[in-house]
């Protein structure tokens, strides 16, 4: 099945088995802005999942977000869509990242994410107004 | 390209001389129409994905994303495909004039970590027609001759 359109991309998140419980663990203390810079990326199958980008280059906190589409169609997993989204009001605040990304399709409603650090270095992503969005972890590139 | 700093001061000064000549006060500029450039745009090089770029002005301000796709093929033998690059990247520095945008993209993500240390790559998105647009990395060789670039084609976001 072809997954398509901004809820299938959520779904997606569900989809991908790696929900992992909505508390995180206690976490350390008060990360800079440093430790949220780079590219953080969960995977599905062996295929990107969610891929976020954090980047202070112009000294703002800005960045991306890709909700890759997944099909099975062909057998395999792979990537069969890849739309870039704009990270809106990023904000990092201790150990929590929150910010929103447009719905691309109506109603255009602009979707909160939050992305909670953990002790490990890994992070939780949730969407807290998306249908349905289970937490996915990300583990950061570099 | 680098502006030869003597020229750049030269030019400095000129134009502060000409804004100190004018006795009338400075008329605003019209914001340019940005409902021709908010979207995503996407360029294919032989038929395969080759760049999307998404621009919006949610925020107040201008802003986008832009992700890149690598082409290759297992074998000789094999069909090219298109590989979307690791991450999207934020577009830095964006100015769009109602014709073009100017932005930059940065390169330290590229291909870690050989690239951390990479300056930003300059492009600009020149619109030719309606939902059309000519993308040119100038930072590329030859991208002078580049006519108008890869051709973009926008949908709405």
């Amino acid at each position: 099945m072809k997954l398509s359109g901004f809820a299938a991309e959520i779904l997606l998140m569900l989809a991908a088995g790696v929900a992992v419980a909505q508390t995180a663990p206690p976490v350390a203390q008060e990360p800079s802005r440093t430790a949220w810079l780079g590219v953080w990326q969960n995977d599905f199958d062996g295929q990107p999942g969610v891929i976020v980008t954090l980047a202070d280059d112009t000294g703002e906190l800005g960045g991306t977000v890709v909700l890759n589409m997944i099909s099975r169609e062909s057998g395999e997993p792979r990537v069969v869509g890849s739309v870039p989204h704009v990270m809106v009001h990023p904000r990092a605040d201790n150990e929590t990242l929150t910010f929103e990304v447009k719905t691309p399709r109506a109603p255009r409603i602009m979707k909160q994410f939050v992305m909670v650090l953990k002790s490990d270095g890994t992070a939780i992503i949730h969407c807290p107004n998306c249908d349905v969005a289970p937490a996915v972890e990300l583990t950061k590139k570099w | 390209m680098k502006t030869p700093s003597v020229f750049a001061a030269f030019a400095l000064v000129l134009a502060c001389g000409c804004a100190f000549c004018q006795d009338k006060p400075a008329v605003q500029q019209q914001q340019p129409d940005l409902s021709h450039m908010v979207g995503v745009w996407r360029g294919e090089m032989d038929n395969l994905p080759a760049v999307t770029l998404t621009i919006t002005d949610e925020g107040g301000k201008l802003s986008g994303a832009v992700l890149f796709f690598l082409h290759v093929r297992a074998t000789v033998n094999d069909p090219w495909t298109s590989k979307a690059a690791t991450a999207a990247e934020p577009i830095l520095n964006p100015v769009f004039d109602g014709t073009t945008l100017r932005f930059t993209v940065s390169h330290k993500r590229a291909h870690p970590p050989r690239t951390l240390n990479d300056p930003p790559s300059h492009f600009h998105l020149t619109l030719i027609g309606p939902n059309h647009a000519g993308l040119v990395n100038e930072s590329e060789a030859g991208s002078s001759d580049a006519g108008p670039g890869l051709p973009m084609v926008r949908s709405d976001y």
